[in-house]
């Protein structure tokens, strides 16, 4: 690829001030296009990067000296009670209030439609009064059932992994550490079935955030309940184990703790999600399309570079290899990427080697053309990772107005124009792609849970959401086609059609945001639910992807992440592809 | 009930859909009615009035282009969608684009005071709009000069109450030599600024918005309507999630 002269401007903000420092200037490579980064085939293939979500928060915590501490732990001999953790950041104060009941194996669910949770909590704004601790443990443990304020943030709920859970207690009971690999199956104690933020059953509107210096980032407030969860979970394990036999109880080693992340079950919510904030989408996506072309832009690749890519490519081959699904699909891509990882560290050893100057994006090329998408994505996520200097300073989640705006003065004649322009990806379809409507999204009676029909067999078509944007623009394109006056306006013409006034001002709104859509029938047959929710996922930051079928989907968070302990301004932060730890050090009584 | 905006919003989003309004004005609506409720207007009222109502708004855009062939005057025209939110501002400025001024009238709005969030739309634009709506409570007048956040509310004439709701949009482009909307000087009552609209917006934002319960129960039910009934194939089928111990 050829490097132009593009120069990507950005304020550069201050560490941990928030205010524009310094314009800083750097060289960037052309953006990939979103014909390659929004097509399904590569949003499922995506790992997280560095500028993921959970990566940038911890970065955050540990350089602006969050102070995250237990502050009441009441819990019974069985971990049955309340815990309160307190988080201090920029002089602001919140708390995080959880609630560990007893769970029934027999309701224990991950989907929407569960009505009871092992673990549930709230992050609220403040230091909680009895009061407060009274009224939160009437409504949160109910969850959807219950009603919460406009000063609570977050309202989330886990379920114990039981055989993790269990296990991890009995061994840390028992004096020893957990055998390594029941971590390589499972890599967490808990895993998150629901994180609710932004007005849910009564909790602050994420418009309030925009004024909190700790969250005003898109899902930040989110994030970091999920966090301390993972904070809780070592904690609750060890207080069972310790009142189980507390004379021989030990601590869960450092390096378990380090690597034990949250886990999470995601169902088909998140697929609507990206279809109706095309403008975050873009964002998030345009964020890290910039800082693989700032580091494509790079002119001269040093030594300890070039050594740490190659160790990089080895620990994601390892991280790789020890991702266990039952998915089919899903295993055989790994068993590519792991076939395939050798042939690229052996293609970055050769080229760098040779006299001629090396570039990343000549690698990158390459894996182009020799490699299979999936691991072209690791390769992505390695590149970004090589250089903190160059990409850490995007913000990918900044509060963003993501309304849809209509441009009344634009006439039908250029309305036609830009369609044709942006979705010509709609327009090149074949015709038995772009009119096939195998599917229907829906919400159900059911606790409005999110689901997916089949056409031709199931009853609610006629109640589905309007997720179909590819089947809109073209019936869109087909009536601007037969309009006689295209000098009218598009006021004009959404006021005769009001069935396209959606459509059009996304579009317009589009217009100068390519990576706001996804670029495919999503009532295709062929359209895999589970392509989209990697995608989001990817950009909070999850691993260890588990598809349980097409529509639902296991993840980590935090795996490897620090732990609260580790959070310190000079925390290296270098925890892609987690793999798991051998546990040798001993844990302490 | 205390609500959060967002909350409110989605759910009147749905009852609307429910109702049969098409995509882009349920959204429109829902958000004006939000916005409304959240400064103190009643927008619950005011969202009450599209459900379940027939399309009767008609429109007029004026002046006539004289391009146009045969256009020494507009006609009226039936909308079959929701004219009296933010689409007469959108006419209104394409007309003003071509003719310096817009000015779009609606007849038998179905609910006049949405246009207020019209308004606020097109607050910070860079062009000024004049509004009046008249209800059964009297003819209301709001402004805005294209330059901030909120517009500004100028009150309402009790005196000029009618049975029959009228919105009237003004657009003028800069440099427009014509006068917008004439406000009479006396008889006009409970002006709101744009400061004041502001601080009960972000109290509401703070505090959230009190709803009252047969409002919501009215909007569920209204909402209900665009859920898809349950059933055993669509639990099983429809979605995913299970526990499998680990």
């Amino acid at each position: 690829m050829t490097i132009d002269e593009i120069m990507d401007e950005e304020q550069q903000r201050a560490q941990g001030a928030g205010e524009p420092a310094r314009a800083v200037a750097f060289p960037c490579a052309p953006l990939r296009s979103p014909d390659i980064t929004n097509r399904p085939e590569r949003l499922g293939a995506m790992h997280g990067t560095r500028l993921s979500f959970v990566r940038s928060l911890v970065r955050r915590m540990a350089h602006d000296n969050w102070r995250i501490r237990v502050t009441n732990m009441d819990l019974d001999d069985n971990g049955f009670g309340v815990c309160i953790y307190t988080i201090e950041a920029y002089g602001e104060r919140y708390s995080q209030v959880i609630f560990s009941q007893y769970l029934d194996d027999a309701e224990r669910t991950d989907r929407v439609i569960a009505q009871k949770w092992d673990i549930t909590s709230a992050l609220i704004c403040g230091v909680p009064s009895a009061a407060d601790i009274e009224y939160l443990r009437g409504n949160v443990p109910l969850q959807e059932a219950g009603r919460l304020r406009a000063n609570d943030l977050v309202l989330c709920r886990a379920n114990k992994s039981v055989r993790n859970f269990g296990y991890v207690a009995d061994c840390l009971a028992a004096g020893r550490q957990p055998d390594p690999a029941a971590f390589e199956r499972v890599g967490y104690l808990i895993r998150t079935t629901a994180v609710y933020g932004n007005g849910k059953f009564g909790i602050a509107d994420y418009p309030r955030l925009v004024d909190s210096h700790a969250f005003n980032r898109g899902f930040s407030a989110q994030m970091c309940a999920v966090f301390v969860l993972r904070d809780f979970s070592v904690r609750l394990v060890e207080h069972v184990a310790s009142r189980r036999n507390p004379r021989t109880a030990v601590k869960l080693a450092h390096s378990f703790r380090r690597y034990l992340g949250v886990g999470n079950a995601t169902g088909l919510g998140m697929a609507p999600f990206l279809v109706r904030h095309p403008v975050q989408v873009d964002q998030w996506i345009r964020a890290r399309e910039t800082a693989l072309a700032r580091v494509l832009a790079v002119e001269v690749v040093e030594r300890d570079v070039f050594e740490r890519a190659m160790a990089l490519i080895a620990r994601a081959g390892r991280h790789v290899a020890q991702v266990h699904t039952d998915h089919p699909p899903e295993a055989a891509r790994n068993a590519l990427i792991i076939g395939e990882l050798p042939q690229l560290a052996r293609e970055l050893e050769i080229t760098y080697e040779q006299k001629s100057m090396f570039r990343w994006s000549k690698l990158l090329a390459w894996a182009d053309e020799q490699l299979s998408c999936a691991t072209q994505e690791i390769l992505v996520t390695v590149l970004i990772e090589l250089y903190p200097g160059l990409v850490d300073s995007i913000e990918t989640a900044t509060p963003v107005d993501d309304v849809l705006t209509l441009d009344p003065d634009m006439s039908v004649g250029e309305l036609l124009r830009l369609v044709e322009r942006d979705y010509g990806w709609v327009m090149k379809q074949p015709a038995g792609q772009r009119d096939d409507d195998h599917f229907f999204w829906y919400r159900s009676a059911e606790k409005e849970e999110p689901r997916l029909g089949v056409r031709a067999h199931e009853a609610g078509a006629e109640l589905e959401q309007p997720l179909d944007i590819a089947c809109q623009v073209w019936r869109l394109h087909t009536k601007l086609k037969a309009q006689d006056d295209n000098a009218r306006t598009v006021a004009e013409f959404v006021a005769e059609c009001p069935e396209y006034r959606a459509i059009v001002r996304r579009i317009q709104t589009l217009a100068s945001r390519a990576y706001g859509e996804i670029r495919h029938n999503l009532l295709a047959q062929d359209m895999l639910p589970i392509d989209l929710m990697r995608a989001k996922l990817s950009m909070f930051g999850a691993s260890k992807f588990d598809p349980k079928s097409n529509l639902w989907v296991r993840v980590t968070l935090y795996q490897g992440a620090p732990t609260l302990d580790d959070l310190s301004p000079d925390m290296v932060d270098d925890w892609a592809f987690p793999c798991v730890p051998g546990g040798n050090e001993r844990g302490g009584a | 009930m205390k609500m959060a905006i967002n909350e409110l919003n989605s759910l009147c989003r749905s009852a609307l859909e429910g109702s049969g309004w098409e995509q882009g004005d349920y959204e429109d609506a829902a958000d004006a009615a939000v916005w409304l409720h959240a400064i103190g207007l009643d927008g619950m009222e005011a969202i009450d009035r599209l459900l379940g109502v027939a399309r009767q708004e008609e429109y007029v855009v004026e002046p006539a282009l004289s391009a146009r062939q045969g256009a020494s005057a507009e006609h009226t025209a039936s909308c079959n969608g929701l004219a009296g939110c933010l689409l007469a501002f959108e006419l209104a400025w394409a007309r003003a684009t071509q003719a310096r001024t817009g000015t779009v009238r609606i007849f038998n709005a179905l609910s006049p005071r949405l246009a207020l969030y019209g308004l606020k739309v097109m607050s910070s634009r860079g062009r000024r709009f004049d509004l009046s709506w008249r209800d059964n409570a009297g003819r209301h007048f709001a402004t805005t000069s294209g330059h901030d956040n909120y517009p500004r509310y100028l009150g309402f004439n009790a005196s000029a109450s009618e049975t029959s709701s009228e919105i009237t949009v003004w657009c003028g482009v800069d440099g427009a030599t014509f006068k917008g909307i004439t406000v009479p000087e006396q008889d006009v009552a409970g002006a709101v600024d744009a400061v004041e609209f502001d601080a009960r917006y972000r109290d509401a934002l703070w505090r959230g918005i009190e709803v009252d319960a047969a409002h919501i129960d009215r909007l569920i039910a209204w909402k209900s309507k665009v859920l898809v009934p349950e059933s055993l194939a669509s639990r099983a089928h429809g979605a995913g999630g299970a526990d499998d111990g680990f």
